[in-house]
């Protein structure tokens, strides 16, 4: 794309998300394809728009997203999770350093998840240690929520250890910042049992039919 | 289907109420036109958000219209036509194929044996259509029936799958939306797996079949761990969400994304609370 995406879009470089997005389906209604048939002229306006509405996006969210959660496991696990940590990972309590534990990061530095966790699997004392390490080594696998669970843990057991504190908040800041957004949209929710659209969810298929009946 | 995405009526306004009605409605048509009257029972809410959002980004040409129908026989219910509620449609078709096979291979239902037989022909048609979203669902399904005929609770890898499955019914065209699209629709799919899951638990021990939470339902905080799980999976659901160019009915998607996808979780946590309570 040539020049500045706001500018194509006509809004200025401090509009919000959503005025982008409203920019966007302006220009996008003017120049879609159905209302200019055989028009390479529109298409090539459009194909501006789109990429112009990419890059803006982009830029608004302080540059990459964190892309998709699930495909970051891949269908062969060579997925290294660590490229983008931005954090020294590795457990600064020396003094907890049994032998295992040394062999169980010197795996999980090297990026090898699966002998981390068979590393692991040896060792018979779950402490807030092993737990930290089960969670990086399982999130270098991309088993984001078995990691998550596992960060949990290592913090509730030492809730002083600024390390597995960092861990925990780091894997969980998706979470925080859904769950803020969401109070705007009503998250959490109360007195859900009145809910009419699914009262009878899993009756059977029937329901389904004469549900649109009775609420929606 | 499953249903679990739906929105929770209660944050929304009666207009709201009603527009949704037109595209739950404008489904149900859209499978009464291309599937036969007995595919209306396939109807799921789930496809009702495909509809809803592929609606709002793509804007195609929407006609609305009212009639009778079987359930609403005396007064007259608003309903929309759209190539996105078609191929959401669809895609209603083919999951309920996938879903009634499933249900046959668990417990011979005879329900889903009949049902089989019904969608058969149009499944034949939808493979030719789709075929390489077929390919990559039918993948995905033989892999999660491998891992829990193993009983293994790699509940990551599950997830993953069935995430997977959404992601490719989610992507309707290869343009610069679908990646954001897939990502919804995995995130969504990994969603359902793990509600449905809670929702199976007890039927899953009564029957002693398998289920991927048993470990984790032994804990204390089972229902917090699910909460914090299904969290994060839901936080990529709106990431991806709000990353689209979406004005067209954003409230009710939202309400979706936001509330209405955690309404089985919150019934399924006051069942639990009521029965603790009486113990």
């Amino acid at each position: 794309m040539n020049g500045d995406p706001f500018q194509i879009l006509g809004v200025s470089s401090q509009a919000t998300e959503d005025e982008i997005k409203s920019a966007y389906r302006k220009l996008a209604k003017k120049y879609h394809p159905d209302l200019n048939p055989n028009s390479p002229t529109a298409e090539a306006k459009m194909k501006e728009i789109n990429e112009a509405y990419t890059e803006a996006m982009r830029i608004k969210k302080g540059g990459g997203s964190s892309g998709s959660w699930y495909r970051s496991q891949s269908s062969d696990y060579q997925y290294s999770g660590f490229n983008n940590w931005q954090y020294d990972y590795r457990p600064n309590d020396a003094s907890q350093f049994q032998p295992q534990f040394q062999a169980t990061y010197d795996y999980i530095s090297t990026s090898r998840y699966y002998d981390a966790l068979q590393m692991l699997h040896q060792i018979p004392d779950r402490n807030a240690l092993w737990n930290y390490l089960a969670a990086l080594a399982n999130m270098g696998l991309g088993n984001r929520l078995t990691a998550v669970n596992y960060a949990r843990s290592a913090y509730q057991m030492e809730p002083g250890n600024a390390q597995y504190r960092e861990l925990y908040e780091q894997l969980s800041a998706p979470a925080r910042s859904y769950q803020q957004q969401g109070t705007h949209y009503g998250y959490p929710m109360n007195s859900l049992c009145s809910n009419p659209f699914i009262s009878c969810i899993a009756i059977n298929l029937f329901c389904n039919c004469f549900r649109c009946g009775r609420c929606c | 289907m499953f249903g679990y995405i739906t929105v929770n009526s209660e944050g929304l306004s009666d207009q709201e109420k009603a527009r949704y009605r037109t595209y739950y409605c404008g489904l149900c048509r859209a499978l009464h036109r291309k599937y036969g009257t007995l595919s209306r029972l396939t109807l799921s809410n789930d496809m009702t958000f495909l509809g809803l959002t592929l609606s709002s980004l793509y804007e195609p040409a929407e006609l609305q219209n009212a009639g009778i129908c079987p359930v609403h026989p005396v007064r007259k219910q608003a309903y929309l036509k759209s190539a996105a509620l078609d191929y959401a449609a669809d895609m209603n078709i083919l999951l309920s194929w996938y879903v009634n096979q499933d249900h046959l291979l668990d417990d011979h239902s005879a329900n889903a044996g009949l049902m089989i037989r019904r969608l058969k022909p149009y499944y034949t048609e939808l493979s030719q259509r789709y075929p390489d979203k077929c390919k990559q669902i039918e993948v995905c399904l033989d892999r999660i029936h491998v891992l829990e005929a193993q009983s293994s609770v790699q509940l990551d890898t599950l997830c993953h799958l069935s995430g997977r499955i959404l992601g490719e019914v989610f992507r309707w065209k290869d343009d610069i939306w679908g990646d954001a699209l897939r990502c919804i629709g995995e995130a969504l799919g990994a969603f359902i797996y793990l509600v449905d899951a809670m929702d199976d638990f007890e039927k899953d021990q009564r029957r002693r079949h398998f289920n991927p939470l048993t470990e984790l339902h032994s804990q204390p905080d089972y229902f917090e761990t699910m909460r914090q799980s299904l969290t994060l999976i839901a936080a990529q659901a709106a990431e991806a969400l709000e990353s689209l160019p979406l004005e067209q009915d954003i409230g009710l998607i939202r309400n979706v994304i936001y509330s209405g996808i955690w309404v089985r979780y919150e019934q399924l946590l006051s069942a639990s609370q009521k029965k603790e309570k009486k113990s």
